[in-house]
């Protein structure tokens, strides 16, 4: 019996069909959820910034993914991959992109807005273009990016470059999970908006799925 | 004799000084207290180191000796929302360049309540800042890309605050650097302002006290009136016209002629702005008109004052700019049928560059050339570093 396993198994690599693999399940937890709040003298003179706005509301509690899956093989990027300046905020809050994809950022909004990113993984300055135009960013490098707006000091986006197709989003109550990863000795990273990044090593074998609780 | 006045002067200032910081104060702890619900107050800081080298950077001081190229100086803006519509502001000014003798090394700049029921009204009282010209939005902000400040908002003339002066008199205080002001941008007004705007019209009208040409005047009985309407055009454009008048003699001032009162010396200013900004460009121009009255005869002598300013993104981190401006004043008669202006036309050339280290500090590196036309010490060239820090 485990001899036919293995045959079917070696079959499936040669012919370069799915291996089945187990994978990470689990929640994450945030205990004190940090408030939003508002920096920077715009933030200060407008009264409407001191509370979520409603963006925030949909954002996922966290973003999980695999860093250093072996192999060159590249994600395919996020199609229509976008964060709107609408409102004086950033729609979405939170954005979640494979390295190799192409954010647009088209500004909604009456007035300039000036997006901007000092990150490591990626900086970039896109200057003010008034409402109806978009300038795009190639984001080449696995990461965190913290996007601003530099007129609007209160304006701020979270772009979390995976460097692979081995990732997820929290549900609304939390969980999460990532299938079908081939077995191996990884690590996970967790990050959460508002908190220092997770890394967690993890075993992941062929047989059971890893159950992780996660806390922030 | 003068020497004791002087000092008595400084002394009761300071007194008038504390008495205004300390009202802020309890107000804005009687205001927190008594909305404690909704209250929460927010701060934000910001931290400034300058050296410089060349000539003295004295001609950018300030009327109280605080001056943006000293070299240790800290702002403290606090503010809280106490309703939804209504808020308290406070702004803290901390610069070790002040010599105490004259004024404190701490101050508070401005503190007032805003009430803000819609964009279309808002309601500021307090000490307020300043509404005329564009430029004092941008420094309150913290968004001046140089360090200096334009001439027109700090530079001194040589026409003096507390006497009234004749003409020909004038003449010999040329480059005296200790008069009154052309719109005075470091010291705020106590006052009410009602504003509003819409997508492309806004309108300011503002009654206060003191002057914008000279701050001390608020020891007066006279109002200063402000107007300005301003327009935008596409979200790149911005133009304002705006005008003020006030007495702008202190309380008390001395050659007064019989019969008039120190308030009936009026000056006048109008004052226009523009604004272009589009991708990696931003643009500023101000001009001025001033008058003052002077003399027995309550004359108009009047200077014209503008400057120009850009800035340019190279990159994400770092960008180059420059203001030019200049006063020119008014001539008057000399005698002999000559005609002289009555201070030294001065130019002020400022460059430099920002590199941004991180989002919230700044490495800025300028130059600054000043040069008075017919002054014994006619040009002053100096350089300058300035690390920023939003805490
Ligand atoms: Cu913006």
């Amino acid at each position: 019996m485990f001899r036919i396993k293995i045959i079917i198994l070696s079959l499936m690599v040669i012919y370069n069909l799915p291996v089945y693999a187990a994978g990470i399940k689990g929640k994450v937890v945030i205990n004190q959820q940090a408030a939003r709040k508002p920096s920077g003298l715009s933030a200060l003179y407008k009264k409407d910034v001191t509370t979520t706005p409603a963006a925030a509301q949909s954002d996922p509690m966290a973003v999980l993914f695999i860093k250093d899956f072996p192999g060159s093989e590249q994600p395919d990027p996020v199609e229509n991959a976008a964060i709107a300046q609408k409102n004086m905020t950033f729609h979405p809050n939170i954005l979640t992109i494979t390295v190799g994809t192409e954010v647009a950022f088209p500004n909604m909004d009456m007035i300039y807005h000036n997006v901007f990113s000092l990150s490591e993984t990626k900086e970039f300055d896109l200057g003010r273009y008034e409402k109806g135009k978009s300038k795009s960013v190639l984001f080449d490098k696995s990461g965190i990016v913290e996007v601003f707006c530099e007129i609007h000091s209160h304006m701020h986006a979270y772009i979390i470059v995976v460097p692979n197709k081995y990732y997820c989003l929290t549900r609304d109550d939390g969980s999460f999970e990532i299938m079908d990863i081939p077995p191996g000795k990884y690590t996970l990273v967790a990050w959460s908006k508002k908190h220092p990044v997770k890394e967690i090593p993890v075993t992941v074998t062929d047989n059971e799925d890893l159950e992780l609780t996660i806390e922030f | 004799m003068s020497k004791i006045d002087l000092s008595l002067k400084v002394k009761k200032n300071k007194i008038l000084n504390n008495k205004i910081l300390g009202i802020s104060l309890i107000i804005f702890m009687i205001s927190l207290c008594s909305f404690p619900a909704r209250s929460q107050v927010n701060s934000v800081y910001f931290f400034e180191m300058t050296g410089s080298a060349g000539d003295k950077t004295a001609v950018n001081d300030n009327n109280r000796g605080d001056n943006p190229f000293n070299q240790i100086r800290a702002k403290w803006f606090i503010n809280s929302w106490l309703t939804d519509k209504l808020g308290v502001f406070v702004k803290v000014l901390y610069d070790d360049g002040i010599d105490v003798m004259y004024d404190d090394k701490i101050r508070i700049d401005g503190a007032y309540f805003l009430y803000s029921p819609t964009s279309k009204l808002n309601i500021k009282a307090g000490k307020i800042p300043s509404t005329l010209g564009s430029f004092p939005e941008r420094n309150y902000l913290e968004k001046n890309d140089l360090i200096g400040s334009p001439l027109m908002y700090q530079y001194r003339t040589g026409l003096p605050k507390g006497t009234v002066i004749e003409a020909q008199d004038l003449l010999s205080l040329k480059g005296a650097k200790n008069g009154n002001n052309i719109i005075y941008e470091a010291c705020w007004n106590n006052g009410v302002e009602v504003s509003g705007n819409n997508s492309w019209i806004g309108y300011k009208l503002a009654v206060t006290d003191g002057s914008l040409v000279n701050p001390p005047s608020n020891s007066n009985d006279g109002f200063q009136f402000m107007g300005k309407l301003s327009v935008n055009k596409g979200p790149g454009i911005k133009a304002g016209i705006g005008y003020g008048i006030s007495s702008y003699l202190k309380a008390n001032s001395t050659n007064i002629p019989s019969g008039t009162k120190t308030e009936d010396y009026r000056s006048t200013s109008i004052i226009t702005d523009l604004e272009y900004t589009a991708g990696y460009l931003e643009t500023h121009a101000e001009f001025i008109h001033n008058t003052y009255d002077i003399g027995s005869n309550r004359d108009e002598i009047s200077l014209d004052s503008f400057f120009v300013e850009g800035k340019y993104k190279i990159k994400p981190r770092f960008y180059i700019a420059a203001r030019w401006g200049r006063i020119i004043f008014e001539k008057i008669n000399a005698g002999n049928n000559s005609k002289e202006t009555w201070d030294h036309n001065i130019t002020r050339f400022e460059f430099g560059g920002g590199y941004k280290y991180s989002r919230k500090t700044i490495l800025k590196a300028v130059a600054q050339y000043n040069y008075y036309e017919d002054d014994v010490m006619d040009k002053i060239i100096f350089y300058a570093f300035q690390i920023k820090t939003e805490l």
